[in-house]
């Protein structure tokens, strides 16, 4: 069964439902001979690999949207075997070398060499270049930044580069210069409940405008997100009601209810306990950033302003320092606990006033 | 004579002096024999004694030995099946006597083994990989072929296999094939010998030997335990007679560190035989300084022993790092509490990597603490340790310095200590699940609940608060 | 996987001789960038930096050349230089005579040693093939060396004395601090001068004519500003608007934003007045949206910062408390954290400095 959001994508550039005028020059860029590496980069659930997906089918028509899955193997300079599953049709090849955590670089080299190094079948009737989609460039390792900023100008000839990334904050000023950049900006509030009503009029359902913006508001102006929730309400309930529940994720209640065991109580068994509930997020793959921007935004939900500068402070201090290594539940545990010590003091001080 | 005469005058003529060492080398090696201390002739002798050389001796159940004795009735003395190729998989811990028991065994039923030992001694880049497989796939076709060195070969025969190719455990399929060709070609049975690793990975038992080639290959396969403490005292006892025969140049080690020594050995007979012959050693200085240690150790054993987790490591690792995890989750403090340690020296003893440390340290030491705020320094020392840890990952030599911040740091903040005993975790192991799945590829992590509430299914992970 | 990677092997070898030869149909025209494209030709093309342009001119009229060391911020045409004097220098022949290596190429100590070496000592005849004469040496460029090891450029100074009968060395980097004094004291020193905004403004107009570029007064100006003195990234700026806006519709201002990745100053008039309120949660969901609108965390500190150093909002004493964290807050975000708490950070930073006096 396929969900909404897969369902109606859109597979034509001039058929996206916003950011049309991007839209167009996307298009115009194709007609024209050079085609450039590309930056697209926007936050999570914009649209980014909508836009990629109808750009390749622009270049190359149809045929990409065959879609196989396979794993390709590479090998490290101390033999080590990595796996790492990739897209591919016959005319581009999408990859997630962050997947393999620090031989990323060895992915990106030895990737981009083979693609390179082979040529499209028929000269005649195609373009003269691959396209390497390469999503999350922003949590690429310095090292594997850099060799790519290599292999691209190495193998510019016939390939070319798609990056998706979610700020370039992160990608070395060397890739920027070297690619032409696609913002592409979340879709505002408006759009999505234009679009939710548009989607549900093609399932054949009626959605009232109170209940799109309320799912427009929980969906962070993310429209796949908008379109799994709404898809999810109806399976909840139907007909809508204008009252209806909009569910969170699980892991978003989950985080919630870590807050408020944290602010309830600060003790070193609860440290204990915090810690062994970080484990069940990380181990289920929950980006370790998202963690830490709930659980931040949910404990400061109970600190006047004073106090949450200061937590702001030490949050932004952990944080950074999760970045390096993988090791992110020592960085996690100590905000925890800092938090903690802030917060009973906090408690403390407002009791004593009085 | 007249050359001994010569040798007693003191000539420094240089021309005498080239003939000169032939002949004091002669006497000198006729004498030596009776002078010299024949410490090296005899400490061979000891290993040459300790091994069994009778079923009684053998430090290993008496059930398993009849087991295998059986299996050899069966299958090699009177072979009642009509198994072209019987094969026989031996399992069970290092040190619990596998290959011994075979090589006694058949010893006494006459049988003549043969084993296989990796080819290493070729250039390397040319025989890695696929030859070492191929050769071995060879050596037990061809095995049925008497060997030119053997006289006669109505002897009965056994082919011993404990070194499998590292290859195999890459591929298993090869390793039918080659089981496959055994039973088509080979004539003499094989014995497979098996050591239990608990790395899934390297578990040659775990890997090659599936249930289904088990059944395929109807290979009987015996588990070995470990040595019980019974049999380590005995195969002592006996080391202990052969160190009374020869007190002239062995002592006797205390019984008390016969105790050490058992606890430590943790049922591995090998390990338990070569600690008691190091304990028995005349003369060296470092002894007495080891064996205090043995006994510490042996005291702490007891902890190791309620947590299993840790068993997986190496045997010494897991000790050394009891030890160190005690000594800085409970520092010593003086009356000014101050914390009083040899820091140096504290380090040094730590025998695991700093990375595997500093993972159980953070893994252990809330439950030390008495003070909120305490834990929060400890928690930002190691934070800060760990930053320096993944950063110089690469660096081995400066990786002490982070572990170093980490102890001292933990010891410091530690001024409400919790002082009673705890088990102690190993570090979590953390394997994200990745998705390999293309209709899904779009679905990121965070939004997979709605994918769970649009299909109404449990297809994706639903989390658990643990209260 | 298989499929893509086979079926363009097969190819790949007809494809290749096909480019070897020049008989390869013209469709496809490679094209080039606008920086390779523009670059000036001669010496005396090279915009402003009068001290090394009359140096390589007596150098090419015949003056011995020194081993050189360029250095000075991107764009200002330190590469440019040296290729345009090489080219005068050996004519025709000058992919022959010159090695360029760049960062981004290996170079570790066992590069400087094989490939420098190798090339060092091939000998360079003084005549051209077609009997003009030419310099008997080669060049060899090393650009970016600052990012070289020491000891890689240790192993380069040895090389350096050995080779220079046949051999000049140009090394260009970004900050001479970072080049081993034993290796600036063999060269000859030159610094380049961020370019005058005029200089890259008359360039831009010259290569929108050549390119037939729509271009009005205000978006070039806004082009210009943007470059801060960087000739090259004005001219990729320039092509990029110039792709994405195909060719024959006029590029606005908009689109040079878009391009440069420059945050509208809206934003950041909005961004203090959060701050300035002291109103948390306006400033979580400023940044939200900002978020959600994809500019750069790390432009937008950087412009921050030239408006919290000229404005008159606040006194030195509140400077001094925000730049501290300015740059703690920029080394954290370049170094992977996360934009959204880093600025967070920066924001209250500036919510409490409204608050000191």
């Amino acid at each position: 069964m396929s969900l909404w959001a897969d369902k109606h994508r859109p597979k034509d550039l001039l058929k996206v439902d916003y950011h049309k005028e991007q839209a167009e020059n996307l298009k115009k860029l194709t007609q024209q001979g050079d085609f450039p590496h590309l930056l697209v980069y926007g936050p999570v659930g914009a649209g980014k690999k909508t836009r990629v997906m109808c750009l390749l089918k622009e270049l190359y028509g149809p045929g990409v949207e065959r879609l196989r899955m396979e794993q390709m193997t590479f090998t490290t300079p101390s033999n080590k075997k990595v796996e790492i599953m990739t897209v591919n049709s016959n005319y581009h090849i999408e990859v997630n070398p962050a997947d393999v955590g620090i031989y990323d670089r060895i992915v990106i080299m030895d990737l981009i060499k083979t693609v390179a190094q082979s040529q499209q079948l028929d000269v005649n009737t195609q373009r003269e270049f691959k396209v390497i989609v390469l999503t999350d460039v922003d949590e690429l390792s310095k090292d594997a930044q850099h060799a790519l900023r290599r292999t691209m100008e190495k193998y510019i000839g016939n390939c070319r580069l798609i990056l998706c990334a979610n700020s370039t904050s992160r990608v070395t000023a060397a890739i920027r210069s070297r690619c032409l950049s696609i913002r592409v900006p979340a879709p505002t509030n408006e759009e999505i409940i234009s679009i939710l009503q548009s989607t549900c009029k093609k399932e054949g359902l009626n959605l009232p405008t109170e209940l799109a913006l309320k799912i427009a508001e929980k969906s962070d102006r993310n429209l796949r997100k908008a379109l799994l929730i709404c898809e999810a309400c109806k399976v909840e309930q139907y007909p809508f009601n204008i009252n209806q529940e909009i569910p969170l994720p699980d892991w978003h209640v989950f985080i919630n209810d870590m807050a408020k065991e944290i602010v309830k109580e600060q003790s070193i068994q609860k440290i204990a306990t915090v810690r062994t509930n970080l484990y069940e997020l990380i181990i289920h793959g929950i980006p370790n950033q998202l963690i830490f921007k709930t659980l931040l935004d949910e404990l400061l939900k109970n600190c006047d302003v004073e106090l949450k500068s200061k937590v702001v402070e030490h949050a932004a201090f952990y944080e950074h320092r999760m970045q390096h290594g993988n090791k992110h539940i020592f960085h996690f545990e100590a905000f925890i606990a800092r938090f903690m010590c802030l917060y009973k003091k906090f408690i403390e001080d407002v009791t004593s006033g009085f | 004579m007249s050359g001994s005469k010569r040798w007693i005058a003191f000539n420094f003529d240089q021309k005498e002096t080239k003939d000169a060492p032939k002949k004091i080398k002669k006497p000198v090696a006729t004498k030596s024999v009776v002078a010299v201390p024949n410490e090296k002739l005899k400490s061979f002798k000891f290993f040459d004694k300790i091994d069994p050389k009778n079923i009684e001796d053998l430090a290993v159940h008496a059930k398993k030995i009849k087991e295998v004795e059986e299996w050899l009735d069966a299958n090699v003395i009177n072979p009642t099946t009509k198994v072209n190729v019987p094969m026989l998989l031996l399992t069970g811990p290092t040190g619990a006597g596998k290959t011994t028991v075979v090589k006694v065994l058949c010893q006494c039923k006459n049988i003549d083994i043969q084993e296989w030992i990796n080819p290493i001694d070729k250039d390397f880049e040319t025989f890695k990989g696929p030859g070492q497989s191929v050769r071995l796939q060879e050596f037990l076709t061809e095995s049925k072929f008497p060997s030119l060195l053997t006289k006669a070969s109505t002897k009965k025969k056994v082919t011993l296999i404990e070194d499998f190719p590292n290859t195999l455990l890459k591929n298993t399929n090869e390793f039918e094939g080659i089981l496959d060709n055994c039973l088509a070609n080979g004539k003499t049975c094989l014995i497979f010998i098996c050591t239990e690793v608990h790395n899934n990975k390297v578990d040659i038992a775990k890997n090659l030997f599936t249930e289904e080639i088990k059944d395929k290959f109807n290979i009987c396969n015996i588990n070995f335990n470990s040595c019980s403490v019974t049999l380590l005292k005995n195969a002592l006892n006996r080391a202990q007679n052969i160190v009374k025969e020869n007190l002239d140049i062995l002592k006797l080690p205390r019984p008390k560190i016969i105790e050490a020594i058992i606890a430590t050995a943790m049922g591995d007979i090998r390990c338990a035989v070569n600690q008691y012959y190091f304990a028995s050693l005349k003369g060296a200085s470092e002894i007495p300084l080891e064996l205090s240690k043995l006994e510490k150790t042996g005291q702490k054993r007891k902890r190791v022993d309620k947590n299993s987790k840790v068993k997986s490591m190496n045997k010494d690792e897991a000790l050394g790092l009891f030890h160190g995890l005690g000594k800085v989750f409970n520092p010593k403090r003086d009356d000014n509490n101050k914390v009083q340690c040899d820091f140096d020296a504290l380090v040094d003893e730590f025998s695991t990597v700093p990375n595997i440390f500093n993972a159980f340290l953070f893994e252990n030491y809330t439950k030390y603490f008495g003070d909120i705020n305490d834990i929060f320094e400890a928690a930002d020392t190691l934070s800060f340790s760990q930053t320096f840890m993944d950063k110089w990952s690469e660096r081995h030599d400066t990786l002490i310095i982070p572990l170093w911040i980490s102890v001292l740091g933990l010891m410091i903040s530690n001024k409400h200590r919790v002082s009673k005993w705890i088990p102690i975790n190993g570090p979590k192991k953390i394997d994200i699940k990745s998705r390999n799945n293309l209709e899904m590829r779009h679905l990121a992590v965070g939004d997979q609940s709605y994918y769970n509430l649009i299909t109404k299914s449990e297809k994706y992970h639903k989390f658990k608060y643990l209260r | 996987m298989q499929a893509f990677l086979k079926s363009g092997k097969i190819a790949g070898n007809g494809d290749k001789k096909a480019g070897t030869s020049s008989g390869k149909p013209p469709k496809t025209k490679r094209a080039v960038p606008w920086v390779e494209k523009y670059r000036p030709k001669t010496v005396d093309e090279v915009v402003e930096q009068n001290e090394a342009v009359s140096v390589l001119q007596q150098c090419i009229s015949g003056a011995n050349f020194p081993n050189l060391l360029f250095y000075g911020p991107p764009g200002t045409g330190k590469t440019s230089t040296i290729l345009a004097a090489a080219r005068q220098l050996f004519g025709d022949i000058y992919r022959d005579r010159i090695l360029e290596l760049n960062a981004s190429d290996e170079r570790g100590i066992q590069i400087i040693r094989d490939k420098v070496k190798t090339f060092a000592q091939l000998t360079a005849s003084g005549t051209r093939p077609d009997g003009k004469p030419c310099p008997p040496y080669k060049i060899i460029i090393l650009d970016e060396a600052d990012s070289m090891t020491h000891s890689a450029q240790a192993a380069l100074r040895r090389t350096m004395e050995k080779e220079s009968k046949t051999t000049r060395f140009c090394l260009i980097c970004n900050y001479v601090s970072r080049i081993i004094d034993p290796l600036t004291s063999r060269c000859t020193k030159f610094r380049f001068k961020p370019l005058k905004l005029e200089r890259i403004s008359e360039r831009l107009e010259f290569i929108c004519k050549e390119e037939n570029v729509k271009f009005d007064e205000e978006s070039l100006k806004a082009l210009v500003d943007t470059s801060g003195g960087d000739m090259r990234r004005a001219i990729t700026c320039l092509q990029s608007c110039a792709k994405l806006r195909g060719s024959d519709d006029l590029i606005k201002i908009e689109d040079v934003y878009e391009v440069t990745g420059v945050v509208p100053s809206k934003w950041l008039d909005q961004f203090v007045a959060v701050c300035k309120k002291g109103d948390y949660d306006g400033l979580s969901n400023f940044l939200n949206t900002m978020m959600y609108e994809a500019y750069s965390g790390l432009q937008m500190l950087e412009q921050l910062n030239e408006i919290v150093v000229h404005s008159d909002l606040f006194n030195d004493k509140q400077k001094g408390f925000i730049g501290a964290k300015l740059g703690l807050v920029g080394y954290r975000l370049q170094d992977g954290g996360s934009e959204y708490l880093q600025l967070l950070d920066i924001g209250c930073t500036l919510m409490s400095a409204f608050k000191l006096i």
